[in-house]
């Protein structure tokens, strides 16, 4: 099993077959480009704790597949995260949000998809109120703006359906 | 909305940048197309290499399109409500990528949703969901026109020029057949008869109408004796009526045929004539004028091409022609009320998986309204009776919807419709006798804007 290096924003260097990174699909071209290599390649974006955690979720994926199911249909449904996916969210706001950007920089779809879908439950079903509590959002509307924005939404109101 | 995007200019010192060729996001296609997006390229990367005890993220940190994606995947509720709490959100949630991929959940179930390019998707949802909710505040009520109004008739044509409604010609039994040409002020609410200046039309019905600026352009028609029609203009301007010579693959002369208008060209589908021994021939070709050369050009087509048939309607939505329904034989042998698209691009006709029914086939009254088909009356599809109902072909998602609207008129068919602002205007038809009523259904202004396919020409 041939494996490659991994050096993180903070300079320690993960050893990780091959196949378990190039879930990445950044890190797939760069191998493509350089072809073999010795070296660490270095991803200055992702620090250590983090590219642990993206490997982490790499290596489980590699070795349970996720049954081939009608991607494009259930790509954007909010309920369907896996249970060991949705374990492996349960971290901190810092941490997803890193997990995001990560998935995002390095190209892990199935990351990026499970990390959104765990943030968007989080604002399923809130207030705007209690969103901006949640996400430490500022509220940069004027009273007049905020009270017409919310008569323009009043129509979203989809119940029922 | 323009002007408010502006205001917004995303700073982000996140490896956002350094993402920018990371190609292939695979995500959806426009994604951050009116966003002003400024990524800090100078004071980007050097810090991050040297600097791992980075802040820590939040939320409004989050690259643009990440925070679309996971925008995207939530529901109008939800969008309505983290678009109230802050500005850039908010305006995160006017993007066109965000609706999409609702109406997409909601909606989509043909290969057409992915294909059409939709200006607002959240114009069209809320459009449509006001328009399939009992709330629609459709309503129709019967107009008392002032001014001469037409005798009672079907078969007619009805053309919108402008604020006006041109009918001609039509019959009141098959042996008393129209010359006439009246003029509807769909402001006013008016009917005034109009006498060309120069020629005349035939006394004809069962022709078809179409009109380009100020020019309607007739085809076909039957003088209920012996004469088939060929193409005539009607100059709204000049009011003159002409008989056009036919050059090019010329159409045979026909009735009960349908036509519309992409750009410059009309097309004409079908309908039937009458042969040698007084024989009745069901046609199943499709004709292209260029109206500016007046040179006509038959389209040999590929794909599914329709069955003869006659008592359709041809329509046209995002430069494609829809066909719906007719039927084939002296006895309606054969009812149809199936949809088809003709793609000029690819001449290529498609029979439509429709999700839905309308079980409506021959002489419906039909208008659109931005993407979607109204289709009112027409005969049924089971038996031979004549109906009032409404539905709705959204030519998005192609699925039908049956339209609640109070204050129905009476079972008709081979009536006229057309769409004038927000006012669709009914006019004549066939009910055992003809009809001289002239009903409006009237759009509440929520769903005004549906009607960019319908906006009113100038006319000086």
């Amino acid at each position: 099993m041939s494996t490659i290096k991994l050096e993180s924003a903070d300079e320690k260097v993960f050893e990780v077959e091959r196949d378990i990174a190039c879930m990445a699909v950044t890190i797939k071209n760069m191998l493509e480009d350089i072809g073999e290599t010795d070296t660490a390649i270095p991803l200055p974006n992702v620090t250590s704790n983090i590219l642990e955690k993206v490997l982490e979720y790499c290596k489980h994926h590699k070795e349970h597949p996720t049954p081939q199911q009608d991607e494009k249909k259930d790509e954007k449904r909010l309920d369907d995260i896996p249970p060991w996916d949705r374990e492996f969210c349960k971290v901190d706001q810092p941490t997803l949000f890193e997990l995001i950007l990560a998935a995002n920089y390095l190209d892990i779809k199935p990351l990026l998809d499970v990390t959104c879908k765990t943030v968007a439950n989080m604002i399923r079903g809130k207030t705007p109120e209690e969103i901006r509590k949640i996400f430490n959002i500022k509220n940069d509307f004027t009273p007049e703006e905020e009270e017409q924005i919310r008569k323009e939404n009043e129509w979203c109101e989809d119940k029922g359906n | 909305m323009e002007g408010n995007r502006k205001l917004v200019n995303i700073h982000r010192q996140d490896i956002n940048n350094n993402n920018q060729n990371n190609n292939n996001r695979n995500y959806e296609d426009q994604m951050i197309s009116t966003l002003a997006i400024s990524p800090d390229t100078n004071n980007n990367c050097n810090n991050n290499n040297n600097n791992n005890n980075r802040k820590e993220r939040n939320f409004m940190e989050l690259p643009n399109e990440v925070t679309l994606r996971i925008i995207s995947l939530l529901d109008p509720n939800d969008i309505g409500n983290i678009c109230q709490t802050n500005r850039t959100l908010n305006m995160f949630c006017e993007e066109n990528i965000v609706w999409k991929a609702v109406c997409k959940r909601k909606w989509a179930h043909s290969p057409i949703f992915k294909r059409r390019p939709i200006n607002s998707w959240k114009d069209y949802y809320s459009k449509k969901l006001t328009l399939m909710s009992d709330k629609n505040g459709l309503c129709w009520i019967e107009i008392k026109p002032s001014g001469e109004r037409p005798s009672p008739r079907y078969q007619n044509t009805s053309t919108v020029v402008g604020k006006y409604i041109y009918y001609i010609g039509g019959q009141e039994i098959p042996e008393k057949r129209f010359n006439d040409i009246f003029r509807f002020d769909t402001e006013s609410y008016t009917f005034e008869r109009v006498i060309p200046r120069h020629g005349f039309p035939p006394n004809f019905a069962r022709h078809s109408a179409v009109s380009i600026d100020h020019r309607i352009f007739t085809f076909g028609g039957f003088n209920g004796i012996s004469k088939h029609f060929n193409l005539c203009i009607f100059d709204t301007k000049l009011e003159s009526w002409e008989y056009i010579e036919s050059r090019g693959e010329t159409p045979i002369p026909r009735t009960n045929h349908s036509a519309t208008v992409i750009g410059k060209y009309m097309y004409i589908y079908g309908g039937m004539y009458k042969g040698n021994n007084n024989q009745l021939i069901f046609l199943d070709d499709l004709f292209c004028l260029d109206t500016e050369t007046l040179i006509w050009r038959k389209i040999y087509a590929k794909g599914d091409i329709p069955p003869a048939k006659c008592g359709h309607k041809l329509m046209t939505f995002d430069n494609k022609l829809l066909l719906f329904g007719g039927g084939y034989g002296l006895e309606w042998e054969k009812k149809y009320n199936d949809v088809h698209i003709y793609d000029p691009l690819f001449n290529t006709w498609t029979k439509v998986n429709v999700k839905g029914n309308a079980p409506v086939c021959t002489f419906t009254i039909v208008f659109n309204a931005g993407p979607f088909m109204f289709v009112f009356g027409g005969q049924s599809l089971s038996d031979d009776s004549l109906t009032n109902d409404l539905y709705l072909l959204d030519t998005v998602n192609m699925e039908w919807s049956r339209i609640d609207a109070p204050s129905a008129p009476h079972p008709r068919d081979m009536g006229s419709g057309n769409m004038v602002g927000s006012t669709m205007f009914m006019f004549g038809g066939y009910n055992g006798s003809a009809i001289d009523e002239l009903h409006a259904l009237k759009m509440e202004k929520r769903l005004e804007l549906l009607l960019p396919s319908t906006r009113l020409s100038p006319i000086s």
